[in-house]
């Protein structure tokens, strides 16, 4: 198929699938073309996150996993700049945190793209699907012709913007993803350390204790849960 | 006969490895500057001319000079810059090949620049433009030490050589955009993440909830004129606590 034909087949799925903003309906056409259920599109932050634009229902809890354990599809292809493929997850061990707590998900195969533009690297376009296999040659051109739309549409919609005046759509993480920065503003006093090192002690906390990173942000918020320095406790006994 | 099929031959074999190198050249993060210099050097090596040059527009449009093969023509094109006047300007101007093969009959022509260019040794001049489509970015120049044009098939060497340089230079052009806009964004995620992060340490420091922090955070900025972003970078680096913005 020619690259052309193939923007213009994606272009119109993208165009006619539903969605409140540009990425959410990005991502619920590539569904259908990629014949895969979840995707998702995260942006590069300054620092180490990710930010998730938009995600289909159906991986919400796959890829919060991501923010969770500050591991996973996009974040390493965030850092390595290459594709991500894994036809079967449950043979793969690259991920000792985020591998089995997605494989119990149902999780079964995972692609991520890197979205980016010359050599700036903006984010990630992550596919999720519960059977296991490869994708098609197809489906492989497809999924890079919609991470090249993407790059277009997140920075066209950013673009000439003020400083100050951040596109909505770039709020638009759910509640979970801003819990967690307030929340590591409130830990980063408690602890007497920087907001960055906060949020480590922050996933550290939700890790061991086996619950979603924004539970415990909102838990932290919410004063029902306050972070203690653990050099300075006395061990329990 | 054998002879100058072997010369051709040897002429092609350089041809090729020149695309290949300046091709070679045009990877991620290459040095624009360094493609252009390959460019005059080359074009020189295979005898197309005895020197060559390169100016381009800047965000003003108005010619720079970026390169150049040899010192005296570093310092001719410099000359056409200030001068605005010879065959790179009236390329640039036009968007067309302009030579002369006599610079002795362009005295009338170009009364500045041709006699500097005599003076330096030089007898003919070509300019090819650097374009794409309608957009003229700059012209590549060749400096003969004797009098006469270029040949057809150099034309067509040069003109393909301009055309690499052509690609090299939208490529790293659109590189810088998209790393403006990406930069751009950043900077934007950037400060509503400090705005996040701000809300949760005034809240720790003061007992406030998330958004009454965020209710004086806004007072502050706005009672003091400050940038609500770079107020909250302030917060977050303890620059200033919740006592001092409620102050």
């Amino acid at each position: 198929m020619r690259d052309v034909d193939r923007l213009v087949r994606v272009l119109d799925a993208l165009e006619a699938a539903p969605g409140e903003n540009v990425i959410e309906r990005l991502c619920a056409g590539a569904a259908g073309l990629l014949g895969s259920p979840g995707v998702a599109v995260a942006v590069a932050t300054p620092g180490p996150e990710l930010l998730t634009l938009s995600r289909t229902d159906v991986c919400d809890s796959c890829d919060r996993l991501q923010t969770d354990f500050g591991e996973g599809p996009a974040w390493a292809v965030h850092r390595s700049g290459w594709p991500v493929i894994v036809p079967d997850l449950g043979r793969d061990d690259r991920w000792p945190a985020f591998g089995p707590a997605a494989s119990a998900l149902g999780l079964r195969a995972v692609f991520a793209f890197p979205l980016r533009r010359g050599s700036a690297r903006v984010g990630a376009l992550t596919l999720y699907r519960q059977v296991a296999g490869d994708l098609t040659d197809d489906e492989h051109a497809d999924a890079v012709v919609v991470a090249r739309v993407a790059v277009g549409l997140v920075l066209a919609s950013q673009a000439g913007r003020p400083v100050d005046d951040l596109d909505e759509m770039f709020r638009s993480g759910g509640p979970g993803e801003v819990a967690v920065h307030q929340a590591s503003g409130m830990v980063s006093v408690q602890l007497g350390i920087a907001v960055a090192a906060a949020i480590s002690v922050l996933r550290a906390h939700a890790f061991s204790a086996g619950r979603p990173l924004h539970d415990v942000a909102l838990d932290v918020i919410a004063r029902r849960l306050r972070m203690t320095d653990p050099m300075s406790d006395p061990p329990d006994l | 006969m054998e002879r100058t099929e072997a010369v051709a031959t040897e002429r092609e074999r350089r041809l090729v490895a020149t695309f290949v190198e300046l091709a070679d050249t045009l990877v991620e993060d290459f040095d624009v500057v360094e493609l252009l210099y390959t460019l005059t050097e080359r074009v020189v090596e295979m005898s197309i001319a005895s020197e060559a040059g390169i100016l381009l527009a800047d965000e003003a449009g108005d010619l720079q000079f970026m390169a150049a093969s040899e010192e005296r023509t570093h310092l001719l094109e410099l000359f056409q810059v200030q001068s605005q006047e010879g065959p790179c300007q009236d390329c640039f101007t036009t968007g067309l090949p302009v030579g002369v093969d006599d610079l002795e009959d362009a005295q009338d022509r170009w009364p500045l620049f041709a006699p500097k260019a005599l003076s330096v040794g030089f007898r003919s001049v070509q300019a090819v433009p650097l374009r794409l489509r309608g957009e003229i970015l700059g012209a590549l120049n060749l400096f003969r030490n004797e009098p006469g044009g270029i040949g057809d098939e150099d034309q067509l060497v040069v003109q393909a050589m301009g055309d690499i340089a052509t690609i090299g230079l939208l490529q790293q052009r659109e590189a810088h955009r998209a790393a403006t806009v990406t930069n751009q964004l950043q900077h934007a995620l950037h400060s509503r993440i400090s705005i996040e992060q701000a809300k949760g340490v005034i809240s720790q420091q003061s007992g406030r909830s998330i958004e009454d922090s965020f209710t004086l955070l806004r007072a502050y900025s706005r009672r003091h004129n400050h940038k609500l972003s770079d107020l909250a970078r302030g917060v977050v680096e303890r620059e200033i606590d919740a006592d001092g913005l409620s102050a």
